[in-house]
């Protein structure tokens, strides 16, 4: 695997149309890792989501979108819209989303809900899933390969390509 | 010419849910004509071709039981395509719709890729 | 009947799209304006009751997420109380399926019903049913199996 030329941090996005960066976000737990490729542009992003539903966080002063699934994802598309990217062009793949042993009981279901959450944010936007890994109780490491779109998943030393 | 995919249910909000994940998973060149019934569902058959069914099995007047064994019982009906979406708590069914020869079954709620898989699937 | 419940919280958020946070104290009174009750009854291996209570304002935010981007979806009188029953008819299907041995069970739900608040509570005794909280509403069901 490539050395990751950019890295998503929790909260955060990152967007790239230069083929020479390979993004990574680590240790998907309970949160969401999306990523969307426009292959036309050979422009893509992703974003690492710690909790579903900005709601509950928008009072705070310190309100940061990507570390919500609805504002952050919604935000990484308008962003890639911008650009000048067609969402009809768009490969999206997600992972993350578990169930880590160590999850604190205030915590349960939060993976489950981030993919919920997903779903909605697609669904509005009248778009679908390329393919995901999500569930299981193992960190995932996610990376997307701008030159190409490839997206693949590690957990452990499993690798997996979406 | 536009291929024809004829949702059955009586609900109208699924009909709504089916045209919508049609659009989603990329058939925007179809034409969608829908029923509330089995017996609608028939009518319109013999109206006009017809390349694939969505159906749901609960529905009153002619159900989608009914409806599946009339179509499978008609030689020029009986190699249509048809999926099965239902209600979970007909799993009982699965078994015995895969045996009277549908394409597949969904179970509420399912995500619009696993319809895309099955109508890929029937096209190959 | 934890089994259920967890049915009806991952049934509820996967369809409707909407989180439900548990209740500690049971619901007693109800304001009847505004609420839906879609009632399944079920019958085979096993036979039952169900109930969901849900406000028309988590119905009417459903459908307009349903619908977000088909503007020549009116959202209608008659579309709000079919989407109680689909709804109801799909929380069903799931339960049961969490009670039963689907597969190798027969059974079946007839059509969902939308009934009045005020009828149910004449009936029955609300301490039956389970209540969340939704986005600032109250949600409810009961699963009830003779």
């Amino acid at each position: 695997m490539e050395k990751p030329t950019l890295v998503v941090n929790i909260s955060d996005f990152k967007i790239s149309n230069n083929p020479g960066d390979h993004i990574v976000t680590y240790s998907l737990g309970s949160c969401l890792g999306v990523t969307v490729y426009d292959p036309t542009l050979r422009l893509g992003g992703m974003i690492h989501c710690l909790l579903p539903d900005s709601t509950i966080g928008k009072g705070k002063a310190d309100f940061n979108p990507a570390m919500y699934v609805d504002s952050g994802l919604t935000l990484m598309l308008q962003k890639l819209t911008e650009l000048g990217s067609n969402k009809k062009n768009w490969q999206i793949k997600a992972a993350g989303c578990g169930e880590p042993a160590s999850a604190l009981t205030e915590h349960f279901n939060i993976g489950n809900r981030n993919f919920i959450m997903l779903k909605k944010i697609l669904w509005t936007n009248g778009l679908v899933l390329n393919n995901k890994l999500v569930g299981g109780n193992r960190p995932k490491t996610l990376f997307l390969d701008i030159k190409n779109g490839a997206v693949t998943v590690k957990m452990g030393n499993d690798i997996v390509t979406l | 010419m536009s291929k024809t995919v004829l949702i059955v249910d009586d609900s109208a909000t699924q009909r709504l849910m089916l045209k919508k994940i049609l659009k989603m998973i990329g058939l925007t060149d179809i034409v969608i004509k829908e029923a509330s019934n089995g017996k609608e569902a028939l009518e319109i058959v013999k109206s006009q071709p017809i390349s694939l069914i969505l159906t749901d099995l609960n529905m009153p007047t002619m159900s989608g039981e009914e409806l599946i064994a009339t179509l499978k019982s008609e030689s020029d009906t009986c190699n249509l395509p048809i999926i099965v979406i239902t209600s979970k708590g007909a799993e009982n069914m699965q078994i015995q719709m895969m045996e009277v020869g549908i394409d597949g079954i969904l179970m509420k709620p399912f995500e619009p890729e696993q319809l895309a898989t099955l109508i890929q699937h029937i096209g190959e | 009947m934890e089994g259920v419940q967890e049915a009806f919280i991952s049934t509820f958020e996967e369809t409707a799209f909407q989180f439900l946070n548990p209740l500690e104290k049971p619901v007693q009174e109800y304001d009847d304006i505004g609420y839906f009750i879609g009632r399944c009854r079920f019958d085979g291996a096993i036979n039952g009751i169900f109930d969901l209570i849900i406000h028309e304002s988590t119905v009417n935010e459903y459908l307009e997420f349903l619908f977000s981007d088909e503007p020549e979806t009116e959202i209608t009188d008659e579309l709000r109380s079919d989407s109680v029953k689909e709804l109801s008819n799909v929380l069903c299907g799931n339960m049961i399926s969490k009670c039963v041995n689907a597969q190798a069970s027969e059974y079946k739900i007839e059509k969902p019903v939308i009934l009045a608040l005020s009828s149910l509570a004449d009936a029955g005794d609300l301490s039956l049913y389970s209540f969340f909280e939704n986005s600032g509403k109250v949600c409810g069901f009961s699963f009830l199996v003779n």
